[in-house]
């Protein structure tokens, strides 16, 4: 595999977007590396191509933003909406991620393998996030599809007003948000948490071990009495 | 906050404003994102982390 490497204390960060956003015949199977991050935003956002990424260190706001197709994987830790609204491809975050990782994401895999912070998964549309510590209140607010596991705690309002993503949960949750209730853990579902298990190198962990939360569907149409949930 | 000899922090009770620690052998140093943490000496070999709701950190010199 060709690898093309760059230093963001030598080219600046529109360079490597701009190599990054190249037609997908230049970038297809290619690996690169991206040294010295130093906590930049908007690090390879936007990707289109099957392309390896690896950002050497900390990456700021909206790292992998939008990714498409990519294979991004950030060796320190995240900033602030990491793989936002991603579409499909694969988020690697070795470290600790900050607020609303994988927002809205509609599509592909983002494993966090310390810690989210608060609004992981909100308003998830079909994404798999994996996150191997814990996560901060408001958690997959609002997520409409998709799954989000979480191997260690939850913090408050987890799933709050959730649609019809799962939840996984293995550790404590401090608090359920409205509309978000314990669900049996059917076949389906289990196959899906064995599967992202393995995908995000969580294989020896017990499935049985976890939670599963859902939507209770009381709030998806208005009526009166649960005028203060809204 | 700090004093001559002391430094506390605690964040806000939902961790929403931003906040990062670098806690190396010879500083500690807290800002809002890692940007402005990345130029210290021996950057590479500090503990990074984000401090968690409502808890209160104290370092003493």
């Amino acid at each position: 595999m060709e690898t093309v490497k760059f230093d963001l204390e030598k080219h600046t960060l529109r360079e490597v977007n701009q190599y990054l956003h190249s037609d997908a015949s230049v970038l297809d199977g290619k690996a690169v590396t991206i040294d010295n991050p130093n906590g930049s935003h908007n690090i390879a956002v936007g990707l289109k191509a099957d392309v390896n990424v690896t950002i050497q260190g900390h990456a700021g706001y909206y790292a992998a933003g939008m990714n498409q197709l990519a294979n991004v994987v950030i060796e320190g830790s995240a900033g602030t909406g990491v793989a936002e609204n991603m579409m499909s491809g694969r988020v690697h975050v070795k470290g600790f991620a900050s607020n609303a990782a994988g927002a809205t994401a509609n599509g592909g895999l983002l494993i966090i393998d310390g810690d989210a912070g608060l609004r992981c998964g909100i308003s998830m549309k079909g994404a798999n996030i994996v996150v191997g510590g814990s996560v901060g209140s408001f958690s997959a607010f609002m997520a409409q599809a998709g799954n989000l596991v979480i191997l260690g705690d939850a913090g408050e309002a987890l799933g709050d007003s959730l649609y019809e993503a799962r939840i996984f949960v293995r550790g404590n949750i401090q608090s359920l948000g409205s509309d978000c209730e314990v669900k049996p853990m059917d076949d389906t579902a289990k196959q899906i948490l064995v599967d992202l298990l393995a995908e995000s190198g969580h294989g020896d962990v017990d499935p049985d071990s976890f939670t599963l939360l859902g939507s209770a569907r009381k709030l998806y149409n208005f009526h009166v009495d649960n005028a203060g949930d809204y | 906050m700090g004093t001559k000899d002391q430094l506390a922090l605690v964040r806000d009770p939902f961790a929403c404003k931003p906040a990062i620690i670098a806690e190396h052998d010879d500083y500690v140093a807290i800002a809002s994102e890692f940007r402005s943490l990345a130029h210290l000496p021996d950057i590479k070999n500090a503990k990074v982390f984000e401090p968690a709701p409502k808890e209160m950190y104290v370092w003493k010199l």
